[in-house]
């Protein structure tokens, strides 16, 4: 059988030599280089994984596997050796674990890098990814600041490569309570029979909860020893150096402001994003966010009750903590009311959308994203204006003070307070 | 008198403010709401300084056995966010001075880490004093350059400056980091001498600030770090970025030759020059840097065939603010040979939204290349939707190419708003070939655009069955009353069965338009004066998807039809009948009819009885009851048991356990008996009594579910229990 020099495509090439654009995903066809069934190395995008525990376990074993996973890495060594023994089971024999990130990054032979750490890290990961040349599949929520998600934007956009953050509702899956797609949804957005502006509510009775009980943190966190096996200064990172204690670390991490912001920091990227894209707001940001919290401590993420966020145009965001809304639609406008379960009043909204076009395609493969260099539905753009809902209405809940916020310069409006919050100074050596 | 009223209210106020020592106040933390907060804070705030330095004294170091001090650290967090707010700045300098004051006199370092944090979110200059000494500390020094790196001012950025050359280690990384931050120029020298440490963390943190800083040392530095022999990935590339991080302070100060140098010195990609994706950062750059000079160097590299370089320093051109860069790209466009650049290039064109360009891209629309028709294509829609039409409606009626342009053509015009779209696709049908026809009749169906359903009807009559059908199709979405004498019409003239059919249903769709119940039927009735046999048949069951007494009666009437055919089209008609009033009819068309017509009879019956809203389970259950004993097949009785296991109810229960007995259904029996027997959910007992006993023991053994059988056996239990 003859074989062409110009059918051996490499990896590299398929990642972005002379190759079209429009060319299919695989190029050789699999018998002629790996048989029936199997795709050469040459041609496969290769990945790492820097994370191995909670959603890190998700990473290596169901997520992106159509890439060759070469290396896992974790500071705690319990966690990097299960992340090894669960890629070697899904068939990554040659997988490498490491303790230190940069060692990952450092590897020329690693196309795309998985980032399900801590929220904490994901900024300073994705900006050493994106420097050495890597495309990103980071976990959300996207950052843990208004500042370090412009930073990102900014060295992914720089040096041209592909984001993505793991959560997909905008683009599949059951959004919710609502128990269907947001595609739906958006096209009844989209067809203006609602009416504008809307209002979008999201608590448990519309079918979003936000676990803020299981996000608490701790008041009056006594030291412990650090375990052996985990090298709590790199878990820490850029956050301030805060004496060990089992629950800042791990499954908890979420209850504590240094790492992230409790159930906002798990729940608010899957829900605001998609809400972003219904109300046509991946390009905005609202002008004011309203807080109704007890007061807050320094350290641990205490359940709030009530956040607002509105935007320019009148559309608001209600996050209901504490589910007082018991009545309220999911979305409404002046126009009309969208339920759980996609039901509506008028109730034959659905039935009408018949008439009306359907929202516009989106890129909903990655590795198709990585080839062809076209932005993936939920990249570094959108995902910042996104993670900026949750990072402003952190600041908001922890300051216990309603805020006005500047869209276009994405800071607050005469408030100093708030705008170091926006900007935390890392933990020296880490910078951005 | 308004004097005396004054002092009165003055003297209560500081009675209550004083009534309540710092040990009382901290002592009602937590407090529900930020109203109860700041009123606390406020309390706390009328003690002054000693007040503010007595709760500081309250904190307690980390590990001390049996002492909380959370209600203290919140009180002090309160403060915080107390001073913050729009007119509190006097509060703010007292609670940062007394902070300050504490932090002097702390001595666990934890309690100073706390109160520096503290100063990081409320302090200023009078912090500066209190937080430069501490820059010096092994174990708070870290927090105190962060502190002063938020507190930012030139105070701030003096005390980072004159603690700097005695730093040594991390805290000289993190001073150095600070500064850097900060812009502090006037740092560069000391930062400099650290450009080369052994210290990895150190020297790297220096070269990237003098980068940052835009330092006149950085770039040579820069270079020389470059040069070293067996730089690691991650390091060699941060090397780059800070390069192309120095090249973009220069332009910001006015330097921008030089800065544009520097990027250019970094887009030569012959063998491994420079790693691709910072040729990309120096060529994104060079646009931000120079706008449309950067034209003449980066748009014969984007020809080279990289697809990563392409995309993104098109990107970078097209988000360009300078008008010239759009002739530019249009000028590329027509010289250039390669489709995907064609392609990439249209697609830059129309993310500038520039209309200046649509002469060109309107042009593209007839490229020899596919794949650069349809980028056209995408691209005068984003650059306006409705000039777009024309365009569009020509690829999808003249292009050689349907699958790669024509079906992505019809698919923009149909996500376009409006009636626009939906009339051009309409007026564009007489002329269409083949193939387009269809698209153009599966977009006007996709968007149910009944005000084209004339020229949709037109297509029911083509010469193509092929179009006929998608036209038919698409009249049952577009379909209105006034349609519906002309689609029975072709129905009746339908010599395909799939195309009588679907003339039926779009029938169907169009009688539905018509608001009264009772109008939908009459065409149809009209119709089956004249229709015969299978014709008959095929119109009967349009009729069954509609309803209503007079057609009922037609299709009873027909059962008696010499006509074989007609007889058993009724009985179809009849079994998908879409109200109940059809199963007496059946039931009775059962019992009276030769073999073949009592299968579709009870089938016909359970089909409608499980449809039913209107029907109460008792009268269900009797009608099932009829059903089974007239039913003569197993495979009759089985269907009629799988539908009894639904309904609840002695009687059902009863039919049920009766068909345990019966040959071939002891399976179906048993899984009717004990769904109907076991408890359904909250509120809905179990069936109880001896001949619920006796049936369940009979009905288990011959269950095949194995899940339900233990169900059944544990109810069982509960039954032999309470006896």
């Amino acid at each position: 059988m003859k074989r062409s020099t110009d059918s051996m495509i490499s990896r590299r090439r398929f990642l972005g030599g002379a190759a079209g654009a429009a060319a299919a995903f695989t190029i050789v066809p699999r018998q002629v280089l790996g048989g029936v069934g199997f795709t050469p190395p040459s041609e496969q995008p290769t990945r790492a994984v820097i994370g191995c525990g909670g959603m890190g376990t998700g990473h290596i074993k169901s997520i992106n596997t159509e890439a060759r996973l070469l290396a896992v890495c974790d500071v705690d060594e319990a966690h990097l050796s299960a992340g090894v023994k669960n890629a070697q089971a899904g068939g990554n024999a040659d997988v490498k674990g490491y303790k230190d990130w940069r060692e990952v990054i450092d590897r020329a032979d690693i196309d795309i890098i998985h980032i399900p750490t801590p929220p904490h890290w994901h900024a300073l990961m994705s900006i050493a990814a994106a420097q050495a040349g890597k495309d990103i599949w980071c976990e959300k929520p996207m950052s843990r600041t208004i500042y370090e998600g412009e930073k990102v934007v900014e060295a992914v956009q720089r040096n041209g490569r592909i984001f993505r953050l793991n959560t997909w509702f905008r683009f599949e899956g059951g959004f919710y309570g609502m128990k269907t797609a947001v595609k739906p949804i958006k096209k009844l957005v989209q067809s203006g029979m609602l009416g504008w502006p809307l209002t979008v509510t999201l608590n448990s009775f519309t079918g979003f909860a936000w676990k803020l009980g299981t996000w608490s943190g701790k008041t009056n966190l006594q030291p412990q020893p650090v375990p052996a096996g985990l090298d709590y200064d790199m878990w820490l990172g850029p956050a301030p150096y805060k004496p060990y204690h089992p629950h800042r670390v791990h499954q908890s991490f979420r209850g504590y402001w240094d790492y992230d912001g409790g159930g906002l920091g798990d729940m608010g990227q899957h829900y605001l994003d998609p809400t972003q894209y219904l109300l046509d707001k991946d390009n905005e940001s609202p002008i004011s966010v309203e807080v109704d919290t007890p007061p807050q401590h320094y350290d641990a993420v205490i359940p709030w009750r009530r956040v607002e966020l509105k935007y320019a145009d009148g559309c608001k965001i209600v996050l209901d903590g504490e589910d007082r809304e018991k009545e309220a639609p999911f979305i409404s406008g002046p126009g009309g009311k969208v339920y759980p379960g996609m039901r509506t009043d008028p109730v034959d909204l659905v039935k009408k959308l018949e008439a009306f076009p359907e929202p516009e395609p989106q890129m909903t493969r990655f590795l198709e994203a990585v080839k062809t260099r076209k932005k993936f539905a939920l990249n570094e753009q959108n995902g910042h204006r996104s993670a900026t809902l949750i990072n402003m209405s952190k600041i908001a809940v922890q300051l216990g003070r309603s805020l006005n916020f500047d869209p276009v310069k994405q800071r607050f409006v005469d408030d100093e307070e708030a705008n170091r919050l926006v900007q935390q100074p890392m933990r020296g050596p880490w910078h951005l | 008198m308004k004097l005396i009223a004054a002092l009165l209210t003055f003297a209560m106020v500081t009675s209550v403010c004083f009534a309540e020592s710092v040990s009382e106040l901290v002592a009602q933390i937590p407090v529900k709401d930020s109203s109860a907060e700041t009123a606390l804070a406020a309390k706390l705030m009328a003690g002054g300084p000693a007040a503010l330095k007595e709760l500081c004294a309250g904190l307690v170091p980390l590990g001390t056995e049996k002492k909380d001090d959370t209600q203290t650290r919140d009180a002090i967090s309160a403060l915080v966010r107390y001073v913050g707010r729009k007119d509190g700045e006097a509060d703010r300098a007292v609670l940062a001075r007394a902070l300050a004051e504490s932090l002097a006199t702390a001595s666990d370092w934890e309690i100073r880490t706390f109160l520096v944090n503290r100063l990081q979110e409320a302090g200023h200059d009078e912090s500066v004093a209190a937080l430069e000494p501490l820059l010096a500390d092994e174990k708070v020094g870290l927090h105190a350059a962060a502190a002063l790196e938020r507190v930012g001012t030139p105070a701030a950025i003096a005390a980072l400056e004159k603690s700097l050359p005695a730093a040594t280690g991390g805290r000289r990384v993190a001073i150095v980091k600070s500064l850097a931050m900060l812009r502090a120029a006037g740092a560069a020298e000391e930062i400099r001498k650290s450009a080369a440490d052994d210290d990895k963390a150190l020297r790297m943190t220096a070269l990237w600030a003098l980068a940052n800083l835009g330092d006149a040392s950085a770039r040579d530095l820069l270079v020389k770090a470059l040069q070293v022999e067996k730089l690691g990935l991650l390091d060699k590339t941060r090397l780059y970025d800070w390069t192309i991080l120095d090249a973009r302070r220069l332009a910001e100060a006015g330097k921008k030759q030089d800065a544009a140098a520097i990027c250019a010195g970094l887009l030569d990609d012959s063998g491994d020059a420079h790693p691709r994706n910072v040729r990309i950062a120096a060529a994104r750059s060079l646009v931000e840097i120079q706008g449309q000079a950067a034209l003449e160097a980066l748009l014969p590299l984007v020809q080279r065939g990289d697809v990563q370089f392409r995309v993104a320093v098109l990107d970078a051109l097209a988000r360009a603010p300078r008008e010239e860069i759009t002739p530019a790209l249009v000028g590329r466009l027509k010289s250039v040979a390669q489709p995907e650049v064609k392609a990439d290039l249209l697609a830059a064109l129309a993310k500038r939204g520039d209309v200046t360009a649509r002469a060109a891209i309107m042009n593209a629309t007839r490229d020899a290349d596919p794949s650069v028709r349809v980028a056209a294509l995408n691209a005068l829609v984003l650059l306006g939707r409705e000039e777009a039409i024309p365009l569009l409606i020509e690829r999808i009626t003249t292009d050689t190419d349907a699958t790669v342009v024509a079906k992505p053509a019809a698919e923009m015009l149909a996500r376009m708003p409006g009636e626009k779209p939906l009339a051009a696709a309409g007026d564009a049908l007489a002329a269409a070939p083949v193939k387009s026809k269809v698209a153009l009749l599966e977009l006007l169906a996709a968007r149910a655009a009944h005000g084209q359903s004339a020229a949709v009807l037109k297509q029911a009559a083509d010469g193509d069955l092929v179009v006929r059908l998608a036209a038919l199709r698409a009249m049952e979405k577009v379909a209105g009353s006034q349609d519906l004498p002309r689609l029975i019409e072709l129905a009746l003239a339908a010599k395909d069965a799939g195309e009588e059919s679907s003339a039926v249903k779009a029938a169907v769709a169009a009688s539905i338009q018509l608001p009264e119940a009772g109008d939908r039927t009459a065409a149809w009735v009209v119709a089956l004066r004249k229709a015969q046999g299978g014709k008959r048949a095929a119109l009967e069951r349009g009729l069954a998807k509609l309803g209503g007494a007079a057609a009922l009666g037609i299709v009873v009437e027909d059962l008696k039809s010499s006509d074989k055919v007609a007889r058993e089209g009724a009985i179809g008609a009849l079994a998908e009948w879409q109200d109940d009033a059809a199963v007496a009819p059946l039931l009775a068309a059962a019992k009276s009819g030769d073999a073949a017509q009592q299968v579709t009879a009870i089938r016909g019956v359970v089909q409608v009885l499980k449809n039913s809203t209107t029907l109460s389970n008792a009268e269900r259950v009797a009608a099932y009851s009829h059903a089974m004993a007239i039913a003569a097949r197993p495979e009759e009785r089985k269907m009629i048991l799988g539908a009894l296991a639904n309904e609840r109810g002695q009687d059902a229960f009863d039919l049920a356990a009766g068909a345990l007995e019966l040959p071939g259904v002891q399976a179906e029996a048993s899984l009717a008996v004990i769904k109907i027997a076991l408890p359904a959910g909250k509120g809905q007992a179990g069936l109880k009594g001896p001949t619920v006993v006796a049936a369940l023991k009979k009905a288990i053994p011959a269950c095949p579910d194995g899940g339900l059988k233990a169900d059944a056996e544990r109810y069982l239990t509960t039954l032999d229990r309470a006896k």
